[in-house]
């Protein structure tokens, strides 16, 4: 007979047995393995050879993966202060008392559940430069067409539209829940005290939501950096190195030129500059976030 | 002032929806309406016949049910995963609970790609790809869930467990009799939101699975497309199909969909 106080003692373990069990072998002991196989030369059919910094060699010496890294870069740092402040204009206008207000709501949340590969084609077939309805458009306008995907001075900002129309539904309901936390009384109080519509935005509304805009700036960034899908289903890097995200440039090299101990090294960069994003961005604004 | 709101409204839906609208209109045009100049926005020819069409050209029906094994699989091994863990740190005090629970926590920062190739050739040491077990197994456990049954079983008050104890309830019971049953909305959130990442989901499928009998949805279409000559209206039927299930969850229930983004973003 167990006694009540050992059940007690052994009954969290059982508890967490699954999740553990899960975690150390498809996680954890998978992290290991990346750490290592990114010393090693491994190719689909060869077995791993170490091969020492070989890898992280051939990845800062490679012309392409610098411009991978701008490419990244230029992607994340448009796309994520665009979705932004666009998901908080939105919520903000959503916010306010107007009729179907929870339609809108509801029709610009949905794109944010629907799968990136669905996204990623029915804005290819409206981005194709001969036959797509937005070169249609232009073209009733007067304009000349556009490569949308095509031209590489443009195919990124394509994707870069693509991206803040998929995560704005998203923002704005974090947003939306932010405003609502806002007591009604702040503004009322401000509102006596004869705070005009945009003082109580820039005194009340901004510094309450900042707690919100650095969780959503921190996981768009997050997010945004690992991008794979939409440039998978539309431009698979192109044109040029035009498109080339850092996610694209580590399945090109892993599963196009097999080249998986390199890969797995560009991974874990890739998860490194991520990860000194993040604490730069807390940085800058965890001194802000306090009251 | 009220006029303008409803105009800037009115835009910011017609610009989410236009692709929508697209998509679902192509979805059901003859071919040559897909490429015809002008575009039709309404289809002329109104043809359903592209959904049986473009589900055999694609052995899409296959894959529908790949998707949908995966996806219902993972949900429902982490619903038991992450209620149970999540039971454990809300109600337990024990030896190593904060270490397993900063382990949980790390895992946010582990992202897929980082373990994609380690994975790879574990599932393939164990005979495991293109099986439903390589597939889901290394993907049933996500943090999000974990928090969200801790949350929650942190507010159930002790009185209870205490009464249930004294009356000799085991743990297991406890927890499958009192506890479970005052969770339907966690429970709710944690599957629809591991059903919509798995239904959605590319990458891991795409390298895991990639025999043409255990493709998911998402990889069927993302590989049918062939370059110069799209076949768009079969390609738009598909991907109408893909996010079938998801429209229809989302007008069911909707709120925990906003629930879920919203528990999400109030960790922070």
């Amino acid at each position: 007979m167990v006694t009540w106080k050992t059940r007690l003692r052994i009954t969290p373990y059982f508890f967490l047995l699954p999740a553990m069990l899960l975690l150390g072998i498809f996680t954890f002991y998978p992290l290991t393995q990346a750490v290592r196989l990114s010393f090693y030369e491994w190719e689909i059919i060869s077995e791993p050879v170490y091969s020492g910094l070989q890898n992280y060699r051939d990845t800062f010496g490679d012309f392409k993966f610098w411009q991978s890294i701008l490419v990244t870069l230029h992607y994340v740092l448009v796309s994520v202060p665009g979705t932004i402040l666009l998901a908080l204009f939105t919520a903000l206008l959503l916010n306010t008392k107007m009729r179907l207000r929870n339609l809108f709501r509801s029709l610009i949340f949905f794109p944010a559940f629907t799968s990136l590969v669905a996204i990623g084609m029915i804005w290819k077939y409206m981005y194709s430069t001969d036959y797509g309805i937005l070169n249609y458009f232009i073209s009733l306008l007067g304009g000349k067409p556009v490569g949308w995907l095509s031209d590489p001075s443009i195919a990124l900002w394509s994707l870069i539209l693509v991206t803040i129309w998929h995560g704005l539904g998203w923002n704005m309901v974090i947003f939306l829940a932010g405003l609502q936390n806002i007591p009604e009384g702040y503004y009322e109080a401000a509102r006596i005290d004869g705070a005009n519509g945009i003082q109580r935005f820039w005194f009340i509304t901004l510094p309450l939501l900042k707690p919100i805009t650095l969780f959503v700036v921190v996981m768009a960034v997050i997010y945004t950096f690992r991008s794979f899908d939409f440039v998978f289903v539309t431009t698979r890097g192109g044109p040029g190195t035009s498109t080339s995200l850092l996610m694209w440039y580590f399945y090109r090299q892993g599963f196009i030129m097999y080249r998986m101990g390199q890969a797995t090294a560009i991974a874990l960069i890739l998860f490194l500059v991520v990860l000194m994003f993040t604490i730069l961005e807390l940085r800058l604004f965890r001194g802000e976030v306090r009251y | 002032m009220k006029v303008l709101y409803y105009i800037l409204a009115i835009l910011l839906v017609l610009f989410i929806f236009i692709p929508f609208f697209w998509m679902f209109s192509t979805a059901v045009k003859p071919l040559r309406e897909a490429y015809s100049i002008p575009p039709t926005l309404v289809p002329q020819d109104f043809s359903p016949e592209n959904f049986p069409v473009a589900f055999e050209r694609a052995q899409a029906l296959r894959a529908f049910f790949v998707t949908a094994v995966y996806a219902l699989g993972c949900v429902v091994l982490y619903l038991v995963v992450a209620a149970f863990a999540g039971y454990a740190f809300a109600r337990y005090k024990f030896y190593g609970k904060n270490i397993l629970f900063l382990m949980v926590l790390a895992t946010l920062m582990i992202p897929i790609e980082v373990n994609l190739l380690p994975l790879y050739r574990l599932l393939k040491a164990l005979g495991w790809l293109n099986s439903f077990q390589g597939m889901i197994l290394p993907r049933v456990v996500e943090p999000f869930g974990i928090f969200l049954f801790r949350q929650h079983f942190q507010t159930i008050p002790d009185e209870y467990v205490d009464s249930a104890r004294i009356d000799g309830c085991r743990e297991v019971t406890i927890f499958r009799r009192i506890m479970l049953p005052m969770s339907i909305h966690p429970v709710v959130v944690v599957c629809l939101f591991m059903f919509l990442w798995r239904w959605n989901e590319l990458l891991y499928p795409l390298v895991i699975s990639t025999s043409n009998r255990m493709r998911t949805l998402q990889v069927v279409i993302s590989l049918f497309i062939r370059e110069r000559y799209v076949e768009w209206n079969y390609q738009m039927a598909l991907c109408v199909a893909a996010i079938m299930p998801i429209l229809i969850l989302f007008i069911a229930i909707q709120k925990y969909f906003v629930q879920g983004v919203v528990l999400s973003g109030m960790k922070g």
